[in-house]
């Protein structure tokens, strides 16, 4: 390990000080490409230590739901139960214990948690455009493109916002596909 | 429990992958009002990673040799098309295969040349370093930095190259700041080795021979002395392999690297024209493409003097080889006398 803070994203050789904030590419020592280093202060801080509540001093003090023997500092937004400063998480200026928390996170309803959605509305149209190289399995995924779109219509999409463009492309696709096939089976059953 | 939504802010660069299977098909970077969004399309799910502005330590881009590959690769095509469709009599037909063909590399090499050099992103945070793949271009990255660098500031200052230099001075010389972020983990630098460069020169002297050898091609048309260029060709790209392998880690000078970098180009043009001109030979004379022999031969029947794009080409091959294998042993001529002067002596201590 050498006492370089950071390395060259294209040959790990670790870049010295003198990059730091330099307005101009310096080529780097191992593999002479051009590379561009900012630092923050970030970088140089120790970090803080981590809260570990305060005990309880006196009788008419709070005391923690998970720790009774630590000082309440804070109730959580979302049940009301005390916290003291090690249960207290603050999210986005939130205070919110750590069941709560998790549960918010389980079911979606903190959106700075999430990490993966899934989009329903891609689904919907992938399910009824690409059937149309092998046409006959239209007639099992246009409905099941149909029931997606209906059902997730008003289900949380991705994080950036996106219109319900292809819900209704996909509606618009499987009812013309289911339509089709309702016209086939007519005019076969009528000649 | 209740969230605000606030808008996302687009950062420039994007990566798309149009048959990204395993790995994201597409990246994007958005600016939150705390913290930057990474956001990784994969067709049906997306994924997203937060950094928030008080924890980024640094962001460190460093230029690659990507978007240059690229750019000789589709020139290539575009010239492969072209060469193609001047050697081939096939009229309009061809045209309008190849014509459209050719413009549609050109278009894909004129978007790359105007997107600019392309570079490798990361961002480092105290517990780890990400890669920006959406941030791919040297233009996008430094639009993304302008961007970043004073919502960073806003929550955690900013610092001059002298003050940056300073603090990590001052953490290097100061034992008691062993508690703050831990250094990069890198490879050591690999142990250099002396490479008197062989293979090289073997390069060198087949380059010679080539191109004495399409000299006398543009004045006999021989099958054998056609089969001969061929072998000389395979043995050049053997010996380009190993020299390649041998000058990694080590003492060679950069002239000589490039230097076998630049034979591999020419090399990989000369193969794709040769590709070309066999795809010409094929439709001209509707032969079986399994037949080598009956390949060769037509190979060897094409004279260069009846055609003058062939003579023109085949000048300038044996010119390049010429200029390729004697500034190649210079080089490497070079490179030895340096290794061969003496040490210089080692201060010895006086009284």
């Amino acid at each position: 390990m050498s006492n370089d803070l950071l390395a060259c994203p294209k040959c790990k050789t670790g870049l010295s000080a003198e990059f730091f904030n330099t307005p101009d590419l310096t080529p780097c020592p191992g593999c002479r490409a051009p590379a561009y280093v900012e630092v923050f202060p970030a970088l140089f801080q120790t970090p803080a230590p981590a809260p570990s509540g305060a005990a309880i001093l006196t009788g008419s003090e709070s005391s923690c739901f998970y720790h009774p023997q630590k000082k309440a500092v804070v109730p959580c937004e979302s049940c009301g139960r005390f916290l003291c400063a090690l249960c207290d998480v603050e999210m986005k200026g939130q205070h919110l214990c750590p069941a709560c928390l998790s549960a918010g996170k389980k079911k979606g309803k903190l959106k700075h948690l999430q990490d993966q959605r899934v989009l329903y509305d891609s689904i919907a149209v992938a399910m009824a455009a690409y059937p149309l190289l092998l046409w006959p399995f239209t007639l099992v995924m246009a409905p099941m493109a149909l029931y997606i779109a209906i059902r997730h219509w008003n289900a949380p999409s991705s994080l950036i916002p996106r219109s319900k463009v292809r819900f209704l492309v996909a509606i618009i696709l499987a009812s013309l596909e289911l339509l089709a096939w309702a016209a086939g089976i007519i005019a076969i059953m009528t000649r | 429990m209740t969230d605000e939504t606030k808008p996302l802010r687009k950062l420039p660069g994007r990566r798309r992958q149009i048959f990204g299977l395993v790995s994201a098909l597409g990246t994007r970077l958005y600016l939150e009002d705390d913290h930057l969004l990474y956001v990784a399309n994969e067709r049906f799910t997306e994924s997203y990673k937060r950094f928030y502005f008080r924890d980024i330590q640094a962001l460190v881009f460093c230029r690659t040799n990507a978007g240059l590959i690229f750019n000789f690769v589709l020139g290539g095509l575009a010239g492969g098309c072209a060469v193609l469709d001047l050697l081939a009599n096939w009229g309009a037909v061809g045209l309008a295969i190849l014509g459209p063909l050719a413009f549609f590399f050109l278009l894909l090499l004129l978007v790359n040349v105007l997107k600019g050099p392309t570079c490798r992103c990361q961002l480092k945070t105290a517990v780890h370093t990400e890669e920006l793949p959406s941030l791919n271009r040297v233009r996008a990255a430094r639009k993304a930095f302008a961007l970043l660098r004073p919502e960073i500031a806003a929550a955690q200052g900013q610092l001059t190259a002298m003050e940056a230099q300073a603090a990590a001075q001052q953490r290097t010389l100061n034992p008691a700041t062993r508690g703050a972020p831990q250094p990069f983990f890198h490879r050591p630098p690999p142990p250099v080795k002396h490479e008197q460069g062989r293979f090289h020169a073997g390069v060198c002297y087949l380059l010679l021979m080539d191109s004495l050898m399409t000299g006398l091609d543009i004045f006999y048309d021989n099958v054998w002395l056609t089969l001969s260029m061929t072998l000389l060709n395979l043995a050049l790209l053997g010996a380009m392999v190993v020299a390649l392998v041998r000058q990694h880690d080590s003492d060679l000078g950069k002239g000589i690297r490039s230097f076998m970098w630049g034979v591999l180009g020419y090399q990989c043009l000369m193969l794709v024209l040769g590709f070309v001109f066999t795809i010409y030979l094929i439709v001209e004379f509707k032969l079986k493409g399994d037949n080598q022999w009956e390949m060769l031969r037509l190979w060897s029947m094409q004279s260069a003097l009846e055609s003058p794009l062939l003579l023109w080409a085949l000048t300038l091959s044996s010119a390049t080889s010429l200029a390729f294998g004697l500034s190649g042993l210079a080089l490497l001529r070079a490179h030895r006398q340096q290794g061969k002067a003496p040490p210089v002596a080692a201060p010895t201590e006086t009284p």
